[in-house]
């Protein structure tokens, strides 16, 4: 029964670092849409002009540099991640999307413009930071040695490969995040969620 | 009945306008009302947003234009929307980002400069304004003060608008509170007890002083540096700290040494000083001290002294290390024979390529270069099993080496069937003919990857950017049969251009060097060309092309440039001994309205002359890359008779030309010029009238066609190439000239390197004049005159040739000038030219005698800058006649020729 609950802790964040890295889909709010990582304000991406002033087709809501995350991208992803998490709010897909940015921009500097968002992605995640991680044999026992009884009587040889996938997917996630949160550090970003900026006539 | 007809044709002339006015509302957009755009033209946010196009509004289109328009790097907002009750009107609203006109720094109390603060500032006036990284920017300076020796200080940023007619320029008032700054109540150095070099005094820091950690970093940098000068080989200046108010500092200069060299004579001391490891390994060890002998033994092989011994003797006094190298440098030798056994090939054929051939300076280590050398050039040939044997090398005689190769050769392998395998939309033909590797040819590694890559080329040039060529090679009998296999993938095409960057360029100046259009095969040898014709403009420091991600296999691509000053300033003086005292000033800005346009003035002054010179150039002429030209000049001018220093006459001249030129091919270049003067001539002096256009009010009027070849390597400072042009200027009361007459003027320069240091150049030039219907003489400012810093040397300005009864020079209808130099580079600025110099000028044509040539020879001192050497030549006359001086000397700027 415990090593089942290992089983699906490394299934989950194996699950949550594949969903938002290949599909971009926003399945990891609590960690990269946290006010660490920057704020928004939260409400409907609402269009900024009011009502009778014609129909917004589309529109910014953030942009990081010189890369813009429209409406019709937010509302898409928001959807997809209603599916996901249901209580998830637009701002925190919006800060995921323009983590996904930050990441794909350093991404696009190596691999050929050819390459798909999603693989660029994912090989520069493996190639900047998941070569880099090694879990230590003594990292594993100890967590085998913190955890034993919730894995009952499973012997360490048998949980060890996943204690260890378990353990790398967390650092692998903790070293993103940092990762990313040195990209913000330097880029300029803006979130237009419910208002737009004056437009001078 | 009429009526009828009548009745039906303006029906149906309604109800075509009626359906024409349905269709045209059909369409994705009929107008497009934009707000809030102010850099870029409407045009162009229409273009990048893509809403002329097909589809333009489906929501992908959309949002890949707006995406688009934004790698502009100028937005912060677009929307597009559509407007109720007005069908076809789209409305796009943008907001473009702030730039920060101004930073002013408001210091509320004594603390560091405003210099200090600007310069450790992270925003950057011009710059867009980041406001994200508004509050990040305010607090690293609050960190940097706090390093600084401020460590209360607060620093706040605002923001201000103070032009309302431009809102997009903000200006930033940061606000700085220093606080009270924390001062050195006593500086402590410690790590070894008196340390050499004074590091109290280098580090220089007081009671009572700031405690600024910046300055405090500098200056052990510099205490650092001082001891590495001094061959300590791992100094240490620094950590430090600080505790109520005392500066701790840890000096330690470590372990230094001493070397002596003894017995060298091949190798200086400071050769062998720089070849020691110890400096860069940071330490002295028994270890290091073996290497350093090992390197100085190596050194001497290289310089043919293969028996070269070094003996080492180390001695330690305290921290210091004395080494002495005692060397034994043995006999220099040289390579002697050079012998082949196993070989079908021709000796000297192997030898061509030896780095130790007969005659080198011998270097045992150079052996397994030429043994690799040898095994690449029997590879190359097709003797894949080829092998090279360890050389035999014996003393061959006093002070030579003999060489003997021994080679297994092996058989030849050469090609045998190529079998091709296209991918459409090329055939196998046209891939093979791209090969060009066939049946029997030698077989070669570096061939086949040509041909790999020859085939990849012409797909990719197609626009299958994706494409890969596999060739599998099958080995039987000495035969290797090839097969390429081509999978061409995907074809890429031209998407949109997006131009990043172009402040003051305007869009169409840079589109207009493009060779795609929207839709072509993507390629990229096409973004190399065109990204080589963005350098050439000269109006940018960087040019960088990227592609966006593809999209429907299309790619936008993105050009980025940095322009450069548009604007400069030139000036110059110089004496010369006809002309005395001599300046220029020149101003010119070369991309006028961001059009590429050059407009220049320049003044040019003597004791003799006043000339202003206005000039402008049009690079596009009518839609074309026909460069246009024209310019203004106001002269006037004395003319003296060098001997006597008498004025031989004066002249004002307002001369106005304009024309085009044309790049034929990549060096050949023809233009026409249509030149008008008004030229008055007066305080003539008699003896040197010859015709009545000599005197008074002259207007000439003529037109000049001309041909340019030009391979040279760099304008300014030639070291290589050809420079060879004819011109004809053709004057005539066709044109509204006063005076008639044909100059055919034809020359020739070429340039040599002879090596790094040496460059010879040599230069021809010829003219012919003759007058035209009533005009027999041509008026004096149009005849040649010879003499002078830039025909020859030694003979005063434009003395050369015939001579009134005066002595004054009246110049000619005919001339020959020849030029010979010997550039000679001294340092990485300074120059010496020894030259010669040939020359004269006749009366007519019919009078040109080719033995009456003037010769001249002497001395010149070049300084080099970036456009062109502040020359002075000092010319001797090598054929003086009587009542002339001896020699000459020329101040001046640009090379003679």
């Amino acid at each position: 029964m415990r090593s089942r609950k290992i089983k699906i802790h490394a299934a989950a964040a194996a699950f949550l670092l594949t969903a938002l890295f290949v599909s971009g889909a926003p399945a990891f709010p609590a960690a990269l849409g946290s006010a660490a990582l920057g704020s928004a304000a939260l409400g409907k991406t609402n269009p900024p002009c009011g009502p009778g002033a014609g129909k917004i087709l589309d529109r910014t809501v953030a942009f990081v540099d010189d890369d813009a995350i429209l409406s019709s991208e937010l509302e898409a992803r928001y959807a997809l991640a209603r599916k996901l998490a249901p209580g998830i709010t637009r701002a925190q897909v919006l800060q995921t999307m323009i983590n996904r940015t930050l990441l794909l921009r350093q991404a696009r500097q190596i691999f050929p413009p050819a390459m798909s968002d999603e693989q660029a992605i994912r090989q520069f995640t493996d190639f900047k930071i998941r070569a880099f991680v090694v879990v230590p044999e003594s990292a594993v026992r100890d967590f085998y040695e913190k955890n034993k009884a919730k894995m009952g009587s499973a012997p360490y040889e048998r949980v060890r490969g996943r204690i260890e996938r378990l353990l790398k997917e967390k650092e692998i996630n903790r070293r993103l995040l940092d990762y990313i949160r040195t990209l913000r550090q330097k880029a300029d970003i803006r979130v237009f969620l419910t208002n737009a900026p004056p437009i001078f006539r | 009945m009429r009526r009828r007809g009548l009745f039906l044709i303006l029906c149906l002339f309604f109800y075509l306008l009626g359906a024409g006015g349905t269709g045209r509302a059909a369409e994705p957009a009929t107008r497009i009302e934009v707000e809030g755009l102010r850099t870029i033209g409407k045009a162009e946010l229409i273009y990048l947003l893509g809403l002329r196009g097909p589809n333009a509004l489906a929501p992908a289109n959309l949002a890949l234009g707006i995406k688009r328009a934004f790698k502009k790097g100028i937005f912060e907002y677009i929307s597009v929307g559509l407007v109720p009750g007005r069908p076809g009107v789209i409305t796009v609203k943008v907001r473009e980002k702030d730039r920060i006109k101004d930073i002013r720094f408001d210091l509320k109390g004594k603390g560091p400069s405003r210099g200090f603060l600007k310069a450790r500032f992270i925003l950057r006036e011009r710059d867009f304004m980041p406001y994200s990284l508004l509050d990040r920017a305010g607090a690293a300076l609050g960190k940097t003060l706090s390093m600084a020796g401020y460590p209360d200080a607060r620093v706040s940023v605002c923001v201000e608008r103070p032009d309302r007619k431009d809102p997009y320029n903000v200006r930033l008032v940061v606000c700085v509170f220093p606080g009270p700054p924390v001062r050195v109540k006593r500086v402590r150095i410690w790590g070894v007890p008196s340390p050499p070099g004074k590091p109290g005094k280098t580090i220089n820091i007081r009671a009572g002083d700031v405690y600024n950690q910046f300055e405090l970093r500098r200056r052990l940098f510099d205490l650092k540096k001082y001891y590495l000068e001094r061959h300590y080989v791992a100094p240490r200046a620094g950590p430090y700290s600080f505790s109520d108010g005392v500066l701790s500092v840890y000096v330690n200069p470590g372990k230094r040494y001493e070397a002596d060299f003894y017995g060298n004579h091949a190798l200086g001391k400071k050769e062998l000083q720089g070849l020691l490891p110890f400096m860069q390994a940071g330490d002295v060890t028994d270890e290091l001290v073996k290497e350093a002998a090992e390197t100085i033994r190596d050194a001497y092989r290289g310089k043919g002294l293969p028996h070269a011994e070094v003996a080492t003797v180390v001695r330690q006094e305290g921290g210091l290390y004395i080494i002495k190298f005692y060397i034994a440098e043995d006999g220099k030798f040289r390579v002697g024979r050079v012998d082949f056994t196993g070989v079908s090939l021709p000796g000297d054929r192997l030898r061509g390529f030896l780095a130790l051939h007969k005659g080198a300076v011998y270097n045992p280590v150079l052996l397994e270069t030429d043994r690799s050398s040898l095994q690449d050039f029997y590879y190359g040939l097709g003797y894949l099993d080829a092998s090279i044997g360890e050389p035999a090398v014996r003393v061959g005689g006093p002070g030579r080496m003999d060489i003997a190769w021994s080679v297994k050769e092996g058989g030849k392998y050469v090609i045998g069937e190529v079998s091709v395998k296209a991918a459409p939309p090329l055939s196998a033909l046209r891939v093979r003919q791209a090969i060009r590797l066939k049946p029997g040819d030698t077989y070669n590694a570096v061939d086949i990857t040509d041909a790999r890559y020859r085939v990849l080329e012409l797909y990719n040039e197609r626009g299958y950017a994706d494409c890969s060529v596999n060739v599998e090679k099958h080995f039987a009998d000495h035969r290797a049969g090839l097969a390429f296999t081509v999978d061409a993938g995907r074809k890429y095409v031209f998407g949109k251009d997006i131009i990043v960057g172009n402040r003051l360029t305007k869009e169409r100046v840079i589109r207009r060097e493009f060779l795609h259009r929207q839709g072509d095969p993507f390629s990229q040898e096409t973004v190399m060309k065109e990204r080589q014709r963005l350098y050439e403009l000269g109006l940018f420091d960087s040019v960088d092309v990227s592609e966006m991600p593809a999209y429907d296999a299309t790619f936008d691509t993105v050009y980025r440039v940095k322009e450069s000053k548009p604007g400069s300033v030139q000036f110059g003086v110089g004496y010369g001994e006809y002309e005395k005292y001599r300046g220029f000033l020149g101003v010119s800005y070369k991309n006028l309205f961001g059009m590429d346009r050059l407009a220049s003035a320049r003044f040019d002054f003597s004791s003799l002359t006043r000339r202003l010179t206005v000039n402008y150039e049009e690079p596009w002429f009518f839609g074309h890359r026909l460069p246009f030209r024209a310019y203004a000049l106001a002269e006037s001018r004395t003319q003296l008779n060098f001997d006597t220093g008498q004025t031989s006459y004066k002249l004002i001249r307002y001369t106005a030309t304009a024309g085009v030129e044309k790049q034929l091919t990549r060096h050949l270049k023809g233009q026409v010029y249509q030149e008008f003067s008004i030229v008055r001539t007066y305080d003539i002096l008699p003896g040197i009238v010859l015709s009545r256009e000599d005197v008074g009010t002259l207007a000439i009027s003529a037109i000049r066609p001309a041909l340019g070849y030009d391979t040279r390597d760099d304008p300014f400072n030639p070291t290589r190439g050809v420079l060879a042009g004819v011109s004809l200027n053709l004057a005539s009361a066709v044109f509204f000239s006063q005076t008639d007459f044909a100059k055919l003027v034809v020359r020739a320069a070429k340039y040599q390197s002879l090596s790094s240091r040496l460059v010879l150049a040599g230069d021809a030039r010829i003219g012919l004049a003759e007058g035209l219907g009533s005009t027999h003489e041509l008026p004096i400012v149009e005849r040649f005159f010879l003499g002078g810093r830039d025909s020859v040397r030694g003979y005063p300005q434009d003395s050369l040739g015939p001579k009134a009864a005066d002595g004054t020079p009246i110049g000619g209808n005919a001339f020959f000038v020849s030029n010979l130099a010997l550039r000679t580079r001294i340092t990485s600025h300074w120059w010496i030219v020894p030259f010669l110099d040939a020359g004269n000028v006749w009366l007519t044509v019919g009078q040109i005698k080719p033995l009456d040539i003037r010769f001249a020879t002497g001395l010149g001192l070049r300084y080099m800058t970036p456009v062109g050497p502040i020359r002075i030549d000092y010319g001797i006359k090598l054929s003086r006649r009587q009542g002339e001086s001896r020699s000459n000397i020329d101040f001046s700027i640009g090379h003679a020729f």
